[in-house]
């Protein structure tokens, strides 16, 4: 190999890595311009400066890089654009930032909350034609109710009680059937409580509580089909969801006057 | 309220001014007399200040307490309770007190989330009164929050160790979750401190039962009814009872109601009832003694020996009438057996030798 062939390969080389010096420069600048942009959007959209910042500092910190940072700015301006409330998506990046999930997952878990939410909106403004007025609240139960499992299909089922349930009540039923579901109770007894809650219309948001007696009561070694057939009387007779633990023989507490200490056991006493 | 004490001390000082005015010019005449009436006047100056003290004491209070949302929580007027109690909390939110009573009320008003916030509230805001976790505890129990009430239970014991209804409901809470002998501790515990109370007397005779401990169940369930021998545990201790085949409390079916009373006696042979059984009477027609629509069964059984049967049934009938004049003697039929009275149960069949059975129903 002659010197001139020698000199040749180098000046090549060294062109070919300034080459990509520059073009990665280029590329960092172009990056640096996109998230500028992303950001005075999102800055336009009413994006507060806390978010704006709690994203842009994950990104400096190296944990997130900034493709990153554009796909959750994008997200965000997406989600305000379409009148959506920022809150949950806010507490979704800050839960995933402080468990350290990687951005891509936290990215899939917004895009699947700002999916759920336009489904449920939409369903819920089909469903009830401005007869009911729904809340924020209602809105995120049922949000909720698919992220513990409740697939589309049963929440379109749920809707066919609509207009005639109220949404908080429609959201309680949601979120009982997707709770319950997952502690194991058969399909068969959850559809059956659900169903009496609604045609009696006795599901009220306490009934929230409901799954926390059925894991009291199968620690205590009551079926579930005993618990079943309690919870329908309650629910038959508009009872609260306390009134569950009497039926199934637990002890009562007297929430306004506390224990009777001289008097003769009350008639809504202690079921043995 | 400060306006109402003005006003009254203003129309009391108007009088006092008043009354020294006329003093000053009757006491003039004479130096004696201005003595005296200068005595007279330092008297009844300070009495008129007392009074303005005591009036200034008593008003406030009177008006605080006409629209103060502790008196309307415990006037059980728990909404407006409410209602006032947030108001004051803007103006007092480190109130303890209120905090409390805010949270008493939205508990008995069911909103059991909120209470908690506020029972909780107390609880850091004066850490040293047991009711305060006692309540927290309570609202957590009405949560399903069941590890967090026994906490405040304990927390509420820890201060005083005493504390009847924290120690109770401990038992209830270890009772619910099956921890059988942790409960029956608690409900001895109670029962050292207040032998009378119901619900520990009645659960622990459900302890036992659970703990398979029959003869102590049964000790417990005699013991139960003997100090409550009426209401709806009543009819389920002396089922319960019954179900042991011991019949020393039976239930009467009297018209639509259920009695529990204990087994009528006789002595030993004889008809002469014993004295323990003749308070039974006024306690099984008391509620319908005086009600002329009831005809009474009185069904006396004693295994082989008709006479005695017969003369027994004869002997409660003359109870009857000569406790209650009003019931006439048409009204009360008397049978008798020489058989065994037979008892179904807990499923299981009883004989029993001697007995007295009371039924009434309407004409």
């Amino acid at each position: 190999m002659n010197v001139h062939y020698k000199i040749t390969i180098l000046s090549v080389s060294i062109l070919l890595v300034l080459a990509i010096i520059i073009g990665q420069g280029t590329a960092n600048a172009d990056q640096k311009k996109m998230v500028i942009s992303a950001v005075e959007t999102a800055r336009r959209q009413g994006i507060s400066e806390e978010i704006i910042s709690n994203i842009l500092a994950y990104s400096l910190d190296g944990k997130n890089n900034k493709s990153h940072s554009i796909h959750l700015l994008s997200i965000l301006i997406r989600v305000s654009e379409a009148g959506i409330p920022l809150n949950p998506f806010d507490d979704k990046i800050n839960e995933g930032f402080g468990k350290q999930i990687q951005p891509e997952k936290i990215e899939k878990s917004l895009n699947k909350l700002f999916d759920n939410y336009v489904f449920v909106r939409d369903m819920l403004d089909k469903a009830y034609n401005n007869s009911w007025v729904y809340s924020e609240k209602d809105i995120l139960a049922l949000v909720e109710s698919m992220d513990y499992g409740l697939p589309r299909n049963e929440l379109r089922l749920l809707f066919e009680w609509a207009p005639a349930i109220s949404p908080e009540m429609l959201s309680t039923a949601a979120t009982n059937k997707a709770l319950l579901r997952q502690i194991s109770i058969d399909d068969k007894l959850i559809d059956s409580i659900i169903y009496t809650g609604l045609s009696n219309q006795s599901l009220t948001p306490r009934w929230l509580l409901f799954f926390k007696v059925v894991v009291a009561a199968e620690k205590k070694g009551i079926s579930s089909t005993k618990i079943a057939n309690a919870a329908k009387d309650v629910l038959t007779q508009k009872g609260d969801v306390g009134k569950i633990l009497e039926k199934l023989g637990f002890t009562s507490r007297d929430v306004r006057h506390g224990p009777h200490i001289d008097s003769p056991p009350s008639a809504n006493g202690h079921s043995p | 309220m400060y306006d109402i004490d003005n006003k009254y001390g203003l129309k009391i000082m108007k009088q006092i001014f008043r009354k020294m005015h006329l003093m000053e010019l009757t006491v003039i005449s004479t130096t004696k007399q201005t003595i005296k009436a200068q005595k007279r006047y330092l008297i009844t100056a300070i009495l008129c200040i007392c009074l303005i003290h005591i009036i200034g004491e008593i008003i406030p209070s009177f008006a605080k307490t006409e629209n103060n949302g502790i008196t309307l929580f415990k006037q059980e007027k728990y909404l407006l309770a409410v209602s006032t109690l947030s108001k004051e909390l803007i103006t007092h939110p480190a109130d303890p007190d209120i905090n409390y009573f805010m949270g008493r009320s939205l508990l008995a008003i069911n909103r059991v989330d909120k209470a908690i916030i506020y029972l909780k509230e107390a609880t850091k805001l004066s850490q040293d009164i047991p009711d305060y976790y006692f309540w927290l505890g309570v609202g957590y129990w009405a949560n399903m929050e069941f590890e967090n009430e026994k906490e405040s239970y304990l927390k509420a014991l820890k201060i005083e160790p005493d504390h009847l209804t924290a120690n109770l409901y401990l038992g209830h809470n270890y009772m619910d979750r099956n921890k059988w002998k942790a409960a029956l501790s608690q409900y001895d515990r109670v029962l050292d401190i207040d032998p009378y109370v119901p619900e520990a007397l009645y659960n622990r005779a459900l302890v036992f039962r659970y703990l398979k401990e029959k003869k102590n169940e049964k000790k417990a369930w005699l013991f139960y009814l003997n100090k409550y021998n009426y209401g709806k545990w009543a009819l389920r201790a002396t089922e319960a009872l019954n179900g042991y085949g011991d019949f020393s409390y039976r239930i009467y079916l009297l018209g639509p109601r259920k009695i529990v009373a204990p087994a009528i006696e006789f002595e030993q042979g004889g008809s002469i009832l014993k004295p323990n059984s003749m308070p039974v009477f006024q306690h099984l027609f008391k509620k319908i003694g005086n009600n002329t629509d009831y005809l009474i069964h009185v069904i006396a059984y004693v295994k082989g020996n008709h006479n005695i049967a017969k003369s027994r049934a004869i002997a409660i009938k003359a109870q009857i009438l000569e406790a209650f004049p009003t019931i006439e003697a048409s009204s009360v039929m008397v049978s008798w057996f020489d058989i065994s009275e037979k008892i179904i149960a807990n499923g299981q069949t009883y004989y029993l030798t001697e007995s007295i059975d009371v039924i009434s129903v309407k004409k």
